[in-house]
């Protein structure tokens, strides 16, 4: 980004390092120099102080409260496997999962307890756009490799949530989801910029 | 057999020797790769991977901006960068990872900076990075965006092993590409633990996500190169999932195996474990890998009775 | 914080939390980001904990926070100048009348927008210094430039600044 390199401004760096305390004994009587019976000089001191007071003066807000270590995560729980919290919440939820075990373990379970309920007889199994599903394997002649179109509904939906449950003792996984999670996370990597990503070419 | 469309793509690469004033020359890859990532440039590329005699081609469309790529070909799009990645239009998958560190730079590999050239008539720069004294990769710099134009990269035996080239590059993108789409993004879900080494053949692994079937997913990179393994528990049935795969066969140990112009998968189930490896990494490399991660076998009753019985 | 001293992560998050938030948030005018980074920071804290030699620790810490910070921009996309929350409706302490809180919001407000406007090495420096705290050495070490460096950046902040500023300074 091209910018215009400002001429030197030593005076004002002076004035600027005294307000900040910053200043040699020598630099001390240099700026006392300076502004005795300078207008000019005296003017531009006042304003950087002013300017200075400011800043200083600008409210400190406090931190949230959920930032700090004690803020469990609780009833939010559910709605971060809803898929209910937006983006930003959810984001933290995720990181703080990541560091907590109690919550992690937590989330597990009660996903768990979500599974079981769902598959009983008779409840009602639909399903928001966002929760998980098992991704099915398509028939032979219709898959397509490529990624954007080429992934199913129900793996779309599995890599909404990123935490798909099921398996079993066949998974069916989907080569387009393992394409599309790793691509991903390797865009994450200096390597990426030079070595050509996973995107697939479908077949006719 | 897979068919994949054939170009002609002589006379790509001229090398002449310019004896005018390059560009300022990355001081090493970490350098080259920054400037790479935030080159503004779109066109079409070319690539291919040729693998035990199979070469599989394509051509997509790129616009690259600021760190991310949209890539097109007939069938749509995706976006990607930066660990994000979305397919297609506002209602299709979105999805993103936190990363929790940032991994410095590996040692593995070094650069070397060769002749100037010239690419689709404009002035470039060869760069090689070097891994234990042969050339790994052979990349054409565009000199004025640092876009890598076109390159090559080598198995063990300096052999060709995949290849990309802009067949048509434009200093400019499409400004709707360019655009924040405002879209949601779905976290992937990081794990505390992983179920595999930590380092595998000087790939080390940085982080581990909830996977597909409830499974893992366990990403490595050595500093260039990256790949991930999917597991979960089972065996997955990866003839019917895979299409166009090839038996591969490495130390004597039987993996199905997909190439595509940009990718490895290789699928096996281990003991009870379904596994899948995607990534870019060379031949040589792979195999070094694979010979660390779980190998494949079953693991049935019989098996075990055995191993107890007689240790 | 003493040096010879390696505090747990929560003391960390206690101690230093709103200024690594205040420091976001006065680099970007947004709480969100703000909140993401403290998020960030205290993470790398965590895992950087087990590593870290006694030495200073303030450096370290605002290290980190920077790089979490630089790294945080790089991933976003670029995206428009960001709208103010509507006043500042944190708490503030003590409770001035009406007629100061009209004022006062009224000129942080601008500070706010005009800082959002400053080059972002000046931006950082005069944050650094006014917002958070530190000194022109602990700055430098915090951003890896050397303290004449610092020192101008400081004042050409300021300067941009005042120039920007709507009322009369």
């Amino acid at each position: 980004m091209a910018r215009l390199v400002p001429a030197s401004d030593a005076r004002g760096e002076l004035f600027s390092a005294y307000l900040d305390g910053q200043l040699t004994p020598e630099e001390l009587k240099v700026v006392s120099q300076l502004l005795d019976g300078d207008i000019g000089a005296i003017q531009e001191f006042r304003s950087l102080q002013r300017t200075r007071a400011a800043l200083r003066l600008l409210p400190e807000f406090e931190i949230p409260a959920n930032l700090l270590p004690d803020g469990h995560l609780g009833d939010r729980l559910s709605a971060y496997l809803d898929g209910e919290l937006v983006t930003m919440e959810h984001r933290r939820v995720t990181r703080h999962v990541v560091d907590c075990s109690d919550c992690r373990i937590a989330l597990q379970e009660l996903d768990r307890a979500r599974i079981a309920v769902r598959s009983l007889p008779g409840v009602d199994t639909t399903m928001t756009g966002e929760t998980p599903a098992i991704a099915a394997v398509p028939p032979r002649s219709h898959r397509k490799r490529f990624v954007a179109g080429g992934i199913g509904a129900a793996a779309a939906a599995a890599l909404l949530v990123g935490l798909v449950v099921g398996g079993g003792d066949e998974p069916a996984f989907s080569l387009d989801d393992l394409s599309t999670r790793h691509v991903a996370r390797a865009s994450a990597e200096p390597g990426f910029a030079v070595l050509p990503a996973g995107m697939e070419i479908a077949l006719p | 057999m897979i068919i994949r469309r054939l170009l002609v793509v002589g006379g790509l690469v001229a090398v002449s020797a310019v004896a005018t004033v390059g560009p300022a020359l990355a001081e090493d890859l970490s350098d080259y790769l920054d400037d790479a990532a935030n080159a503004i440039y779109s066109g079409q590329r070319l690539i291919g991977t040729k693998w035990d005699g199979i070469e599989s081609v394509g051509i997509v469309e790129i616009q690259h901006h600021g760190g991310m790529t949209t890539v097109g070909t007939e069938s749509g799009m995706a976006m990607v960068g930066d660990g994000r990645m979305h397919l297609g239009g506002p209602d299709e998958a979105a999805i993103s990872f936190v990363l929790e560190t940032r991994q410095e730079f590996g040692g593995r590999y070094s650069v070397s900076h060769g002749e100037a050239t010239y690419h689709l008539n404009r002035p470039a720069h060869i760069l090689e990075v070097v891994e234990d004294g042969a050339v790994r990769i052979r990349m054409v710099i565009d000199n004025s965006t640092s876009a890598p134009v076109a390159t090559k990269v080598f198995d063990a035996d300096g052999e060709l092993f995949r290849y990309s080239s802009m067949v048509d590059f434009t200093v400019a993108v499409d400004p709707a590409m360019a655009q924040t789409d405002g879209r949601e993004y779905r976290m992937m879900m990081p794990l505390g633990e992983a179920n595999l080494p930590a380092v595998v053949a000087g790939y080390r692994l940085t982080d581990v996500y909830a996977g597909p079937q409830n499974g893992q997913q366990a990403f490595y990179t050595d500093g260039l190169f990256t790949f991930s393994v999917f597991t979960t528990r089972g065996r997955a049935n990866w003839s019917a999932i895979a299409e166009g795969e090839y038996p591969y066969t490495t130390a004597g140990r039987n993996y199905l195996r997909v190439i595509t112009p940009t990718s490895v998968w290789v699928l096996w189930n281990a003991p009870a474990t379904a596994v899948a490896l995607v990534g870019d990494l060379p031949p040589d490399h792979l195999d070094e890998v694979l010979a660390e991660l779980p190998f494949p076998g079953t693991d049935n009753w019989l098996r075990r009775m055995w191993r107890n019985l007689f240790g | 914080m003493t040096d010879d001293f390696t505090p747990t992560w929560e003391d960390v998050a206690q101690r230093y939390g709103r200024k690594i938030y205040n420091f976001a948030y006065r680099l970007t005018g947004n709480p969100d980001d703000a909140a993401d980074l403290v998020q960030e920071v205290l993470l790398r804290v965590r895992k950087g904990l087990d590593s870290y030699q006694p030495g200073s620790f303030e450096g370290w810490l605002w290290r980190i926070t920077r790089n979490a910070f630089l790294d945080g921009i790089r991933r976003k996309q670029r995206r428009p100048e960001s709208a103010l929350p509507e006043g500042d409706h944190h708490s503030l302490g003590s409770s001035p009348s009406p007629d100061e809180v009209l004022a006062s919001v009224r000129l942080s407000d601008d500070v706010q927008s005009s800082l959002l406007k400053l080059p972002y090495d000046y931006r950082e420096a005069v944050v650094l210094c006014d917002v958070v705290g530190l000194t022109y050495d602990e700055i430098a070490e915090a951003t890896d430039v050397p303290v004449g460096t610092v020192r101008s950046r400081i004042h050409r902040g300021r300067k941009q600044l005042r120039e920007l500023l709507t009322w009369p300074v």
